[in-house]
């Protein structure tokens, strides 16, 4: 039975929160106050409820292997305490998700996009034929926080210990809370140090509540959101689909281009090799008079040239940002485009996703 | 090519050229001419399906046991379906492939041959 409410769902209504419908159930959208949780994540430090992410619990003794062999990274050399982002593609080297993988020692927790749960499991139960690999799906008996900011490392020290303080990047650490016991993981998927606290699921409002009242500043999708569009980080159902592969969406961080064969791995190095990733993902600033949306189609000098997968309107900025993705010649920072549907709206490119480099492919003579 | 035999099992044969390098390779592994060919598949590689290929002294109770000619071949019941009609072939030469799997079950091969989609 699917809980319709997040472990902490009551203690953020207290906290103001407004909801919004979301699967597998409401999101807060925000605590009143987009601006001043927009501010607080620039700032200082913010707590995001992240529980709707899917956690799965892998065990045996083949699961690093058999994650090597599935997904694009190097996952099987991961050390207990450690952790790694890879992704898992079909056949034809396209997204199915873009998983975060950490030996807890005598388990593995896999982190997946929200309605990717059963189809992550799935996949791995398909291509376990003799290898020792069972999964659990744990998303609903655990709780997952995000905490980030330029101050999130020195707050959560301070309320969790030297040891959370002292993680380095992909590394995880036991910890607890007035004795509510949790796992930090340091993933800094935003720029500064930032961090997932998971916890069983009945002691979550326990630990949100103290990580609030230790001054973070607990944020909204609407914030978080304005966030992750304005870092160029591609998000699970939008960017993160079996519509796109991990190089147009620039995953280069969790490829490792001499690991060996996995799921899809000829397609990815043929597309690296040869220079021939058609398009990439970026972000584009529209004026306050546009009407954008996900799915409105861009144009390049007259022609369609790519389309929109997640809007934002971010605090302090005229007009909403985007993220898409565009054919790579107009994926250049400073590329104007407009909407096909307006051309008088006219938009630009403003950075590309993280480690994109249409300029500088990697292109070799034949 | 021949699925199964005239008792309804499953057949999987090995050709005479990969007979001579299995024991060549069985001798180097002090085995003599007394091992059994592990042929396998586990998840994985380029189109999700890998070959898996050792010499062994013995099969365990969870295989299948084939003799072709005199060359006993160990299955592991889970990997038996996929294995159906497979011929094991040697490419030689300055550009062979070693060991080469020829399945009629494979829709599709990897550029390499070690992996394959049913």
């Amino acid at each position: 039975m699917e809980p319709s409410r997040s472990p902490i769902h009551d203690a953020a209504s207290g906290s103001g929160a407004s909801f919004v419908e979301r699967e597998p159930w409401p999101l807060v959208s925000s605590f009143g106050d987009v601006a001043s949780e927009y501010e607080a994540s620039r700032s200082s430090a913010s707590l995001y409820d992240s529980s709707h992410l899917g956690r799965i619990s892998a065990t045996g003794a083949d699961v690093l292997d058999l994650l090597n062999r599935l997904s694009t990274n190097m996952v099987e050399s991961i050390e207990v305490g450690s952790g790694a982002r890879t992704v898992l593609t079909d056949e034809r080297g396209r997204i199915l998700d873009h998983l975060q993988v950490f030996n807890m020692g005598s388990w593995t927790m896999l982190i997946v996009g929200p309605h990717n749960r059963e189809r992550v499991m799935e996949w791995i139960d398909k291509f376990t034929i003799v290898d020792d690999v069972e999964t659990e799906d744990i998303t609903l008996s655990t709780a997952m926080f995000t905490i980030l900011g330029p101050q999130a490392r020195e707050k959560l020290s301070s309320l969790a210990g030297e040891r959370v303080g002292g993680l380095e990047p992909c590394n995880w650490t036991a910890a607890s809370i007035q004795g509510a016991g949790m796992q930090v993981l340091r993933t800094d998927g935003a720029g500064d140090p930032t961090y997932e606290v998971i916890a069983r699921a009945e002691d979550a409002p326990t630990l949100w509540l103290a990580i609030r009242d230790a001054g973070i500043t607990p944020i909204g999708s609407d914030a978080f959101e304005a966030l992750r569009i304005e870092g160029c980080i591609p998000g699970p159902e939008a960017e993160l689909t079996d519509a796109y592969n991990p190089l147009e969406a620039g995953l280069w961080d969790s490829i490792s281009f001499n690991k060996g064969c996995y799921i899809g791995q000829e397609v990815i190095a043929r597309l690296d090799t040869y220079g021939k990733v058609q398009r990439h993902l970026v972000s584009i600033g529209f004026p306050e008079s546009a009407h954008v949306e996900c799915g409105s189609k861009l144009s390049y000098e007259g022609r369609e040239v790519g389309s929109v997968t997640s809007v934002a309107q971010v605090p302090g900025r005229d007009g909403l940002l985007a993220l898409g993705y565009v054919r790579k010649e107009s994926a250049t920072p400073g590329t104007k485009l407009t909407l096909a549907s307006d051309p008088a709206a006219k938009a630009e490119v403003l950075t590309t996703a993280s480690g994109t480099q249409p300029e500088a492919e990697s292109q070799v003579a034949i | 090519m021949t699925l199964y035999a005239e008792d309804g099992t499953i057949t999987i044969s090995i050709t005479d050229k990969a007979k001579d390098k299995l024991r060549f390779f069985a001798r180097k592994e002090g085995l003599e001419d007394s091992f059994g060919v592990r042929v396998g598949v586990k998840g994985g590689g380029c189109s999700g399906l890998l070959y898996t290929l050792s010499v062994e002294k013995d099969s365990s109770p969870e295989d299948k046991v084939v003799d072709d000619g005199g060359v006993k071949i160990f299955i592991d019941k889970k990997a038996y379906i996929y294995l159906a009609g497979t011929q094991l072939d040697f490419s030689d030469g300055l550009n062979g492939k070693g060991f080469v799997f020829e399945n009629p079950n494979a829709k599709k091969s990897c550029g390499c041959g070690n992996s394959f989609a049913v």
